[in-house]
Formats: structure tokens, sequence, C-alpha cells
């Protein structure tokens, strides 16, 4: 062939031009080659052209080799490149076509950033996906690949962010490209890619998931048993994979069958809590939210905790574990069946042998679920409990006591126990007390500024406790109004603060609040002393404070502002103040609120 | 006044970043005042920016194919964040006030059409003078220049001799060393084509894996720098002999060498074409390390002569954030002059004034009608200009095709007489488009037209094409770009 010999030819052009044109006179091989090239060269002009080329470079000097070897060189590759070869060998098949009928109109500028931000390392790619997001522009054909591949990035938040957001977005569309990426081998990115092709396909591909449950690599596997959940005519492969050997695959494989909630599954489900893999089966359990399952923990605690009474050593321990399990399975739940749930707990929190250090976790959830119940008879155990003197119950006591009684009557039970000093029941009750609190104020700083327990739930006597107590947050949350001995004791405190003390501004917030009339010039007070230099930035507090001011200090406020170490702060003073300022008079007393409510929008 | 368009602003802009910058000033509500003038001619408005003053910004619509754009800002961008967002503010539907000219607008428009009218006399005047009044080269000058060149050429000529006869094999770093200072003397003569050649070849051989390979492709290089350097003296040496000879125009020669055509030359050479119309059907941007620019590259076809074009907008690296950034672009270009230079079957082209339009279903159907059908024919074309040693190596041509068919992983377009043209990514930018092909639709797959790349593989004595877009009755479907 004809064609051949060009290549040999181009072989050994190309090894002289590696190894050097100063090799090339008399090359053995291209010797041989020559008298074939004559040959052709009898009836094909370029090869006799060929051969003449190859010629003269066999028999060229050596300053004369390169020339000679480059115009051989140009010779053969300009021939060569008419010899292109276009015929395919085999049989060929149309396309079947997917049929996505994705635009692909977005931009270069658009794309190009979008698809590098998919495909390379770097910072920002997050921030250009959620951009490409936004504008739409990465609903593209171009795209869809680059998307999909993200799902195996190794910045966990591009493929959350790809599988939450932009995949869905494609709809069926993304399904080929998903599918022809699928590797049920693969990493959690397959994982991803299965859950979200189940999210298209629903029932359809259920045999894959089916395969990839039994075969596919650890991520995928747990992905695939989780999806198994929703199809019962799966309950015995996932109840098959619940025995699996990695921890991962059984803690996915009881959730589904949590969700089956079938008798077999609940039977599965229950062995797993009673077994080691009690951790893993608690959440399973709780996500269930069956009465039976319920009611068989509830079982199982009464049987541990007569074993832990009766028992010694390793099998005491086994069985408080295990009492552990039931009442972490109950918890959330226990309110659909307090009945029993109250009996369990009241029989175990009763048992004074169980009531031990070493259990003391126990107790603690065993006593959390007792107030979860939020039924009068637990209450009034939880309230007989505290009062037994245990001191780490007076806090749920107080708890159930704060629903069950009357303020002053809860005020008359507990307020005694504060007044022992640091002992360890005041401690418990004065922690119920704040978070009981922080639970009542929570969010108020945000609609209305600082924030006060709702005054009804609470005996008025508390706030002079409080004073006695030297206890200056709870005073600020619990001050109603501007009592006497209340804003002495808030203003001592103020006099003794330090410049930055952040419970100044509580105080503040608190005597504002409470309407009492000197809190303004209190405020200006402490700005003028000096605390603009240490003011770097404003926070809610500052705003709230300044925003109270009656409309007669803008002018000191200004003088003020003007004083502030930063430019950002002195900004932000200048524009409350203007707001200050072009606020009606009549608006002066409410206009606290209006003007905090205005500053905030516009903060926002 | 056109309609304004998100998307025409878009393409107005100088890159990605002033879009968003834009877009967010009219989301922001930074325009208090947006006006425009009785005629429509004239959007002009106020955008409040860091300073106290606001900046005026306007956008001069009095030229419709050349809008002015004007602001107070001191930014360099052109045109910048604050015409851009009032010209979306216009597309996004923000009400504008009517409103008189602004005096100052007014008269910058006066002076404006003086200095119009007075090049309109200035080039009716030329006209008279007639054809004798083509621009004068100082021949002195040129034959100096020539000899430079030519000096240029000889070392590089030497240098390359110089590389063969001790072979690739004992390329080593010193030697490129030794290359890369040559390549920067060459600076000094004239000739940066072939200089950017020399750089191409000491970054080849630096590249990284196959060094087999990388042997092949050098010695393409060391060929391609051969032929430049044999016809670019011959050529020189001609016309040093005679500088009144005309300059070579009938291939790329000269923008090989790293002659850069100037408008008044294509024109003085006659390639002008008047009224074209142009459809762009891919576009893509890359680096050109040896060059050292980004090279925005756009194929359009030409609906009047059927020939696929080139646009190529060169970024160098050092100036990329001043240049405006080419974009995809959607419409129909109307270009009264056409500026084509020098160039085998991709000619370069540009234009200077241009409108656009929407296109419609009528210009697909000339395009397609515009694909070549017979895929010999098309091959033979293509191996014609590659068999050339300093021609563009991977020509891009308008193919109609039957179907597009699979043979295990390798594609292949059918022409309608069952001729095969085999598919392969040839990295185009390093974009493949292959993977793309199964995902579309039977109405894309069939009796369509693709813009198709060539590229010859020498060691698989393979020509193979890249699909760079499907054109249908309906829509362009753009694999790159």
């Amino acid at each position: 062939m004809s064609i051949d010999i060009l290549f040999e030819l181009q072989q050994e052009t190309r090894r002289l031009f590696i190894a050097g044109s100063a090799m090339a006179a008399g090359d053995l091989r291209l010797t041989k080659l020559l008298p074939r090239l004559r040959n052709l060269g009898e009836s094909a002009p370029v090869f006799k052209r060929l051969a003449d080329a190859t010629d003269e470079l066999l028999a060229a000097e050596r300053e004369e080799s390169a020339a000679k070897l480059l115009e051989l060189g140009t010779l053969l590759s300009a021939v060569l490149y008419t010899q292109g070869r276009t015929e395919t060998a085999g049989e060929s098949q149309p396309v079947q076509g997917a049929g996505v009928g994705l635009k692909t109109d977005t931009t270069y500028r658009k794309l190009n950033p979008l698809i590098l931000a998919l495909t390379t390392k770097g910072q920002g790619r997050l921030e250009q996906i959620r951009a490409s997001f936004e504008d739409g522009s990465f609903l593209d054909l171009r795209a869809l690949q680059a998307i999909c591949s993200a799902l195996d990035d190794s910045y966990a938040e591009i493929p959350d962010y790809v599988q939450e957001k932009l995949i869905p977005a494609f709809g069926s569309d993304a399904v080929p490209v998903l599918r022809s990426q699928l590797n049920l081998q693969g990493g959690k990115g397959d994982g991803r890619r299965l859950q979200l092709l189940h999210r298209q396909l629903g029932r359809s591909m259920i045999d894959l998931v089916a395969e990839a449950a039994v075969d596919g690599s650890p991520e995928v596997k747990i992905v695939a048993v989780s999806i198994l959940g929703e199809y019962p005519e799966q309950e015995s492969l996932v109840l098959q994979l619940s025995r699996e050997k990695r921890k991962e695959v059984r803690s996915a494989a009881y959730f589904s069958l949590a969700k089956l909630g079938t008798a077999a599954a609940l039977q599965r489900l229950y062995e797993a809590a009673v077994s080691k893999d009690r951790e893993l089966a608690v959440d399973p359990i709780r996500a269930s939210a069956s009465s039976e399952l319920m009611g068989r923990m509830i079982r199982f605690g009464e049987d541990a905790l007569e074993r832990h009474l009766s028992g010694e050593g390793s099998d005491k321990s086994e069985a408080a574990e295990q009492i552990r399990t039931a009442i972490s399975c109950l918890e959330g739940s226990g309110r659909q069946m307090a009945a029993e749930t109250y009996s369990f707990l009241r029989k175990l929190l009763s048992s004074e042998a169980f009531l031990v250090q070493e259990t003391e976790t126990t107790q603690e959830a065993a006593a959390e679920l007792l107030l979860e119940l939020d039924w009068p008879e637990a209450d009034r155990f939880a309230i007989e409990l505290g009062d037994a003197g245990r001191g780490s119950f007076l806090g749920h006591g107080f708890r159930a006591a704060f629903r069950q009684m009357p303020p002053a009557d809860v005020y008359h039970r507990y307020a005694g126990f504060l007044s022992k000093g640091k002992s360890k029941a005041a401690k418990e009750l004065l922690g119920a007390i704040r978070s009981l609190a922080a639970y009542q104020t929570r969010g108020d700083e945000e609609r209305d500024g600082a924030g006060v327990v709702p005054e009804a739930a609470w005996d008025p006597r508390w706030v002079q406790l409080f004073i006695r107590l030297d206890l200056p947050e709870l005073v600020c949350l619990f001050a109603q109004r501007a009592d006497r001995d209340v804003t002495d004791y808030l203003t001592g405190k103020l006099q003794n603060a330090k410049a930055n003390d952040w419970h100044v501004y509580d105080i503040l917030l608190a005597l504002f609040r409470i309407r009492y009339r000197e809190a303004p010039e209190l405020l200006m007070g402490h700005l003028e002393k000096g605390a603009g230099r240490h003011l770097y930035y404003l926070n809610w507090q500052h705003k709230r404070l300044i925003a109270s001011m009656p409309k007669a200090y803008a002018p000191r406020l200004r003088a003020f502002a003007e004083q502030a170490a930063y430019e950002s702060v002195r900004n932000e003073l200048f524009s409350i103040i203007e707001a200050l300022e072009e606020k009606p008079d009549d608006a002066a007393e409410e206009g606290g609120r209006g003007l905090w409510g205005w500053i905030r929008n516009k903060m926002s | 006044m056109p309609t304004i368009t998100e998307a025409y602003v878009d393409s107005l802009a100088p890159n990605a970043g002033a879009i968003k910058n834009g877009r967010d000033l009219v989301k922001k509500n930074s325009f208090p005042q947006l006006n425009e003038t009785e005629d429509g001619s004239l959007l002009f408005g106020e955008c409040k920016g860091s300073g106290k003053e606001p900046y005026r910004c306007s956008v001069d619509f009095a030229n419709e194919a050349n809008p002015v754009f004007r602001c107070t800002c001191p930014s360099r961008q052109f045109p910048c964040k604050h015409t851009l967002g009032l010209l979306y503010a216009r597309a996004l539907g923000k009400s504008f006030e009517r409103a008189d000219i602004p005096q100052d607008i007014a008269e910058k428009r006066d002076k404006a059409e003086k200095r119009e009218e007075k090049k309109k006399e200035a080039a009716a005047a030329d006209n008279g003078d007639a054809a004798k009044a083509k621009r004068k080269t100082n021949k002195s000058a040129l034959v100096k220049k020539i000899a430079v060149q030519l000096d240029g050429l000889g070392m590089l000529e030497k240098l390359v001799l110089q590389l063969t006869q001790s072979g690739l094999g004992s390329v080593d770093k010193k030697t490129l060393q030794m290359v890369e200072e040559q390549a920067k003397q060459l600076g000094n003569h004239y000739i940066p084509g072939a200089q950017a050649g020399l750089r191409e070849f000491v970054l080849t051989m630096r590249a990284e894996g196959d060094r087999e390979a990388v042997y092949t492709s050098a010695m393409e290089k060391l060929l391609a720098l051969r032929a430049l350097t044999k016809k670019g003296k011959s050529y020189l040496e001609q016309r040093a002999e005679n500088p009144d000879l005309p300059m070579e125009t009938a291939s790329t020669l000269e923008e090989q060498l790293g002659h850069a055509w100037q408008l008044a030359e294509l024109r003085e050479y006659g390639r002008v074409q008047t009224d074209a119309e142009l459809v762009q059907l891919a576009f893509l941007s890359y680096a050109d390390e040896a060059r050292g620019e980004f090279a925005d590259t756009g194929w359009w076809i030409d609906l009047k002569e059927g020939a696929i074009r080139v646009t190529r907008h060169l970024r160098p690296f050092r100036a990329v954030r001043a240049l405006r950034e080419e974009d995809t672009f959607h419409g129909v270009v109307k270009a009264e002059e056409l500026f084509v230079y020098p160039g085998d079957l991709n000619a370069r082209v540009r234009w200077e004034a241009s409108t656009f339009r929407d296109p419609e279903p009528a210009d697909y159907a000339k395009i397609k009608a515009l694909a070549a059908p017979s895929y010999p024919e098309v091959v033979k074309q293509a191996k014609n200009v590659i068999k050339n040693p300093l021609a563009d190596k991977n020509p891009v041509l308008l193919v109609a095709f039957r179907s597009i068919e699979r043979m295990g992983d390798e594609y292949l377009l059918r022409d309608a007489q069952g001729k095969p043209l085999p598919v392969a990514d040839i990295g185009l930018g390093g974009r493949p488009t292959t993977p793309m092909l199964s995902l579309l639709g039977d109405e894309e797959l069939r009796d369509q037209a693709a813009l198709v790349m060539f590229r010859h593989d020498l060691e698989a004595n393979r020509l193979s094409v890249q699909i760079m877009s499907i054109v249908t009755d309906r829509r362009i479907v753009r694999l790159l770009y």
C-alpha cells in the first residue's frame, strides 16, 4: 500500500527530527525505503518528489542536512494532510436522543463563569453558582453535565446546593445525565444521584434502588435503604438489610423500618432497641411514633428497672443503660401514652436504689420526660420529688409548680430556698427561674426591646427578693414599674458599673421600659462620661436606647455623636438622631417604639 | 431609538461584573430621577453614588447604531455601571419622566454634529481628489523596516535549522531558555507573528505529559516556522526590491508575520463588503499563551455570501481590565461595511457601525440552505486548505447532515448520500461537545445543519470534526457558547 509507505517515511523523518538531522546522512532505514519510493515514483509524481527529497537528505552534508530534512518534512506532511481518512468501519446507528428540550441561549459571559465554578477548584465558587441560580442562567443544556458532575465536588456545600436547588429545577431533563453518571459502586455523589433520580422517577426505578441497596457501595447503599422505606413491598429486603455489618446501613434500615411501620418492622426495631444496637434504634423508634412500640418500650423499661434493683455489677449497669434507652425512645412521644409512661416514671423515680449518682443523667432525662407529659398527676409527682429534698429535682418541681399553682403559692413554696445562699437547691432553683424567664422573654428583644416576664404569671415579691439577693439581671427581667426600691437599686448598680460593662445597657433598657423619669438623663450621662470612645459599632441596645430618647436631647446627642471615634458609628448615630428630630412632638411619649421599628426596618 | 431589552444592555456591558453592578443599581433604587426627551432619543437620569452629588448619566441615541454614553462618574470602565443601570431601568420598565434635553448635552450634540459634517465634507473632498490621494507611505522607511524584518526572519531561520540539526531530543531547559531569549530579540524586528510562533514552540516543548505527542507537535511547529521564514523571506525580499508592490492579500502571510491590518488598508485593497448580514453561530474565548492575550472568537455566517467568517477580539493579559470582553451574540448583525481580512476558508472580519435585529425563522432556513450538502466535497475543501503549511489547520464549515449516528463510543455525521464524517472532541477550548449529542431531541438530530471544526490527527491519519453548533429551523443549538 502506498499510504503505508508514507507512514513509514513519516516515522523515519520524525525519528530524525528527534535525533537531529545531523544523523541523517546515509541513514540505513531511510535508504531501505528509497527503492520502494522510486518504484512508486514511476507512476505517481508525488512519490518521485518524495524520493528525490529523501535522496538529497541522505546525501546532504552535515550543514545542509537540516534544510533538507525540513524540506522533506514539509513535503511529506502536505501529502499526509490530504490523506486523512473519514470512512468508518462497522455499523452505526442513529443516535436516540433523550430529547432534553433545554435552551442554549445563555451567553458566554454568564455561562462560562458557572462552568468554571462547577469544574475547577478555588474560592468564590459557591457564590457564583448561587448567582447563576438566582438569575436563572443555569437552565442551559451546556451546564447540565457540569452541574450533575458537581455532585461529586469535595467542597460539600456545592453538592448540597446543587442537589437542593439546581438539579430539581431541571426536572426530568436531568434524568438522562444523572442516569449515565450513576455508578452504584461510587461515592457520596452517587448516593445523591440515586436520591435525585428517585425524586424524579419514583416507583418506576424501585428495582434499581433495590439493586443498589444490595450490591451498592456503602454510600449508595445507605441512600437506597432509606428510599426503600417508602415501599411496603420492600419490607423483607429492609429487614434483611437491618442486619448488615455496617452500622450506617443498619441505622438507615431502622429509619426505613420506622417509616414502614408494619408489625414485622416494629418487631425488628424493638429487637434492635433491646440489643446492642439500642443507640441506633432510639431515633427511628421516636420517628415511628407507634404507640404499640412505645408500650413495649415502657414494659421493657419496667423489666429493666426490676433487674436493676435486683441485679449486681455489670447486670446492674446494663439494666441502667436499658432504662435509659427506654426513656430516650419515649422522649417527644411520651404524651400519647401519658398514663403508662407516668406509672413507669413514678416507679422509677420512687425507687431509692435507682436514685444513685451513677444514674444521674438517666434520672435527669426521666424528670424531663415527666414534665414533658404535661399531665397534672405527673406535675404533682414532680413537685413531691422536688420537696423530697433531693436538690437535683427541685428545679423540675418548681417548673411543675409554676404550671399547677397560683403565683403567690409558688412564691411561698420556693422563695425560701433561694435564701439558703449557695446551697445546691438554691442553685438548681435559680437555674430553673432563669431558664423559665429566658423562655418567657425569648424574642422580646427583637420585637420590642428589653424583655420582661409576664406580670400576671409571677408573684410581685420575686423582684424584691432578687434585689435583696443582688441579682441585677433578674431584677431587669422582673421589674414591672418604676417603684422606688427598684429604681434605687438599678441606679445604684449603674453608678458602680464600669463604662463598658454590658450590664449597663440592660439596666438602662429596663429603666426606659419601666418609664423611669431620670432614664434619659442617666443614658446621656453615661454616654457623655466617655462611652463613645469605646464604641466600635452600635448594637441593637445602643440604637434602641438612643431611639428612645426624648426629642429635647437631640442637641446633646449630636454633640456626643461628633465625639464618636469611628466614622461608621458616627454616621449611624446621625441617622438615628435625624429620625429623632423629625419625630412629631405628640408622639414623644410613645415614639420610642415607633422609631425603633423604623430604625430596625432601615437596618434590615 | 431601538427597543431596549435586557439582553441588549447585557451586550453593551464590558464584562459580567458590569452587568451585575448595573442591575444592582436598579434593584437598589439608586436612580431618584429618570428622564427621557420628547422624541425619546435621549435617556438621562441621576444616580446615587458614594459622594454627595449624584452622578448624571445619559445615553444618547441620536445615532441609533452608535449610542453615546455619558456620565459624570470617574470610572474608567466604559460604558460605566451608571449608564448601564439607566438602560436596565428602561428595560425593566421603570417610568421615565418627559423632560427637555439638558443644556450641556444639547451643546455636546451640536458639537458632535458639526464634527460629523466636517468629516463628511472632508470625505467628499477626498473623493473629489479621487483615487490618487491614497495613503502615502514613506518608501525609505518601508524599505528600512523590511530590512529589519528580513534580518529577524534570518535569525529565526538559523535557529530553526540549528534546532533541526541537533534534534528535538537534545533540547533541554538551557536550549529552551536560549530560544526564549531569541524570541525576545525578535520583538525588535516587527514580526510579532513569527515571534509568537517561536514562543509556541517553546510552550509546546515545555508541556507536561506524553513526550511522544510533544515531539510530534513540536515537529509540526518547526515545519510551520520553516514555511513562514521561507515564504516570508521571499515575499519581503520582493517588496524590498520594489516597495510599490501591493501587500500580500491572497494568503494570511502578512498576518502570520504579525501585521495588524488597518481598516484603511483593507479598504484600499478593496476588501470591503457592503450591507452584509451576519449571524453568529458559535463563540469561544480562550487564552493564547504564546501571544499573551485572550482571543474572544466568534464564528459567523455571512447570510449573503454563505462563508463562515471569524471575529477575533484580542485582549492582552495585561490590559484585560480595561478592555471589553466580547460575548455570545444572538441577533442578526447588519453591517454597512464589512471589512474582510485576507484569509482561507474562514476569513477574519470586522465592522465599525452596525445595527441588529432579532433572527426570524426565515434566517434559520437561509442558514440551513447555505450548509454544504456533500461530505466528499467538504472534505476536499478542508484538505485543500490544511495541506498548506501556513494554513489554519482547523477550518470551520457549515455542513448539512441527514443524521447523527453512533457506533459504540464514536459519533459521526451522515450526509444525504450516506457519506460519513467522523465526530470527535478536538479540545476546542477544553470544551467537549459530543457528550451533549445524546441529550438532544430527534428534531435536532435529523436533517439539520452543523457548524463543525476540522482536525487532522496525524498519528491516526484521521480527519474528524467537532460539532460546535446545530442549526435547526427554529433555533441555533449552541454546544460551545
